[in-house]
């Protein structure tokens, strides 16, 4: 099921890029059908996965992936319905790509259903998993947004304004933010009813902040002139970065550093 | 703080109030964050255990060997309780305060003290603006104000008292919303006084004990726990399902409190928590450690966390906009509108506004 989502992805892919292109075509119609029968096609795996494993599919970093491209589609789809703009659509599905990359090229120990240990025996399992990917989700389309105001004079981007482009992408940050701080929340308070502390600079708690303070950032620069235009898009594809290192970077630094850490993914 | 005397103060609370101060303040507690986030922190219920301490030290100089001495001493492993973090983060606690109170008359006023007339200068210079003439006048405020009330604006009239009466109306939408600011700033003070408090006022400590066997809490509690039983739970694989303690909480020779412990559901008795870390034994003779907690600022920090909450959902997503109309006594409306930076949108609705109000003039 994941690898049909998978192929559906790149197809959609490749319609938006035509889409783009040349611009007005009908192909923009069938980006979005087969994104949305991606988007279909993945929640049927997850809720199958769900089942089978008697628990949300959200107990490892596969799953999260999985969850996280589909966050990332279900985002995207509202924002294209409510803009009424396809052009995003190459940007945005480039990086649930990545995402998705990730996910399937994962080794079968990684995708094997595990039985859940004690410690997420826990409905915050649940609530901080889901809100911070609904956090995440929304920065990836701000990253995907990001990208294609840096590439706007290209002409492959359409003549969309760049102040509409960063509107649409402060929007998706001031989507996001409450959502991240939301996951921060749940994570604090389920780590208090586990661990007997809210907050211990475990690195996989410290890089969660570091992505915080970045938006935070970002939301305090942008209304001053010089950080408008490239510079804030910039900013956002960054922020981007550090979500993915905070995902996939930081077992990579406990590993390497050999840090200690009580988070499993 | 103010005072004319001493400019001195009046710089620093100008600095502190600049957005780019407070947004180098962030970048710098970032960078310093990513810093610290590089080493091993050695964590507070270690740092009070000296056999545990000497463990986790032995484990370090094996890692870092000649430079942990350096590392240590330049404050590498305690980085987030270091003076160089802290001191970035009160200094943006300041900006945070100082940014409060050097704004919160604006937007107090903002929210609830705005007039219903509006200048010509402010009709002209608004981000959106529009004009135009109706043939019936006098339904002319009627319409204006049920095609605010629509739109969700809560609506205020005014009449000029002059001989050729001019009618002013004020639509607002969210007005309210500019005070989250001041929630939101409110909650990252109160955010830091509970970590403060949490830290400066709380302790926690290991407790390790076996089958039938009594432990102090001490710490001035005059509490002890008491090991009733332990069970574990596996799943057909034999991994580890759960695992729960039965406790009993003796205060004095009296019995306050019996129930079972498991992982991510603590017992708490008098302002104590108890939370089940690990167990170690063989069938039937297992001990279990338990980690007494007492956190005066937890309670503080989650209540923080959420008015931040609170404060961030409201401001991204209910954005305060205002219309001022302002209709002349041969049937002319002058329209201006304005919005806080967040409402995406306004610039479309306005114009749709604009459109329904001269539809429904013509009918």
């Amino acid at each position: 099921m994941f690898t049909l989502t998978y192929v559906l992805l790149w197809l959609a892919l490749a319609a938006y890029v035509v889409y783009l292109v040349r611009e007005g075509h009908w192909m923009g119609w069938v980006a979005t059908g087969l994104s949305i029968v991606a988007w279909g096609t993945l929640t049927a795996g997850l809720v199958r996965r769900g089942l089978a494993a008697g628990h949300w599919p959200v107990a490892n970093r596969y799953e999260f992936a999985l969850c996280f491209v589909w966050a990332i589609i279900a985002v995207y789809l509202l924002l294209e319905a409510s803009w009424r703009e396809r052009r995003a659509g190459p940007f945005v599905l480039a990086i649930a790509l990545l995402v998705a990359t990730y996910a399937v090229t994962r080794p079968p120990a990684d995708k094997a259903l595990m039985p859940l240990p004690p410690v997420l025996r826990s409905v915050w399992l649940q609530v901080h998993v889901l809100t911070a990917l609904v956090g995440y989700a929304a920065f990836a389309v701000a990253a995907g947004l990001g990208l294609m105001r840096l590439v706007r004079r290209n002409p492959v981007s359409g003549h969309l304004p760049g102040e509409e482009i960063e509107r649409a992408m402060e929007r998706a940050v001031a989507l996001g933010f409450p959502w991240l701080t939301l996951g921060i929340l749940t994570g604090a308070i389920w780590a208090q009813n586990a661990w007997g502390r809210y907050w211990g600079w475990d690195p996989k708690e410290t890089w969660a902040l570091i992505t915080w303070l970045w938006y935070l950032l970002f939301l305090h620069v942008r209304p001053l002139r010089r950080w408008r235009g490239k510079r804030s898009a910039w900013l956002v594809v960054a922020g981007f970065g550090l979500v993915l290192f905070t995902f996939v970077g930081v077992p990579w630094l406990v590993r390497i550093v050999r840090l200690e850490t009580l988070h499993g993914y | 703080m103010t005072s004319d005397k001493s400019p001195t103060p009046k710089w620093i609370w100008r600095f502190f109030a600049r957005l780019n101060v407070t947004a180098v303040l962030i970048a710098v507690v970032l960078l310093l964050a990513v810093l610290g986030s590089f080493f091993p922190q050695l964590p507070p219920t270690i740092a009070t255990d000296p056999e545990r301490l000497a463990r986790w030290e032995a484990a370090v100089r094996a890692r870092y060997g000649a430079l942990t001495n350096l590392l240590a001493v330049s404050g590498a492993f305690r980085c987030f309780r270091s003076p160089v973090f802290l001191a970035p983060v009160a200094l943006l606690a300041l900006a945070t305060l100082v940014c409060t109170l050097d704004r919160w008359r604006g937007l107090w006023r903002r929210a609830f003290h705005q007039p219903v007339r509006c200048s010509d200068v402010a009709l002209d210079t608004a981000p959106h603006t529009a004009s135009l003439t109706a043939p019936d006048a006098a339904a002319l405020p009627r319409i204006v104000r049920e095609c605010l009330e629509q739109r969700g604006f809560r609506v205020r009239t005014e009449v000029a008292p002059t001989n050729q009466p001019t009618i002013h109306l004020r639509g607002d939408r969210y007005r309210l919303s500019p005070l989250a600011t001041l929630v939101t700033h409110l909650a990252v003070l109160l955010l830091l006084v509970g970590a403060v408090l949490s830290s400066g006022y709380g302790w926690r400590e290991r407790v390790t004990i076996g089958p039938g066997e009594t432990a102090e809490v001490g710490h001035g509690s005059n509490l002890a726990l008491r090991d009733e039983g332990f069970i574990v739970a596996r799943y057909p694989d034999g991994s580890v399902a759960s695992y729960e303690a039965e406790i009993s909480i003796t205060e004095g020779d009296r019995e306050v409190k019996r129930s079972r412990v498991r992982v991510n559901e603590p017992l708490t008795y008098g302002g104590v928590g108890l939370y089940l870390q690990s167990y170690a034994g063989t069938e039937g003779r297992y001990s279990v450690t338990l980690l007494t907690v007492h956190d005066p600022g937890y309670g503080l920090v989650i209540t923080a966390g959420f008015l931040l909450l609170l404060g961030l959902t409201v401001s991204f997503n209910f954005p305060h906009c205002w219309v001022h109309a302002r209709i002349g006594p041969q049937g002319t409306l002058r329209l201006a509108g304005r919005a806080d930076r967040r409402a995406y949108d306004f610039g479309r609705e306005f114009e749709a506004l604009v459109k329904e109000i001269g539809a429904r003039c013509s009918h």
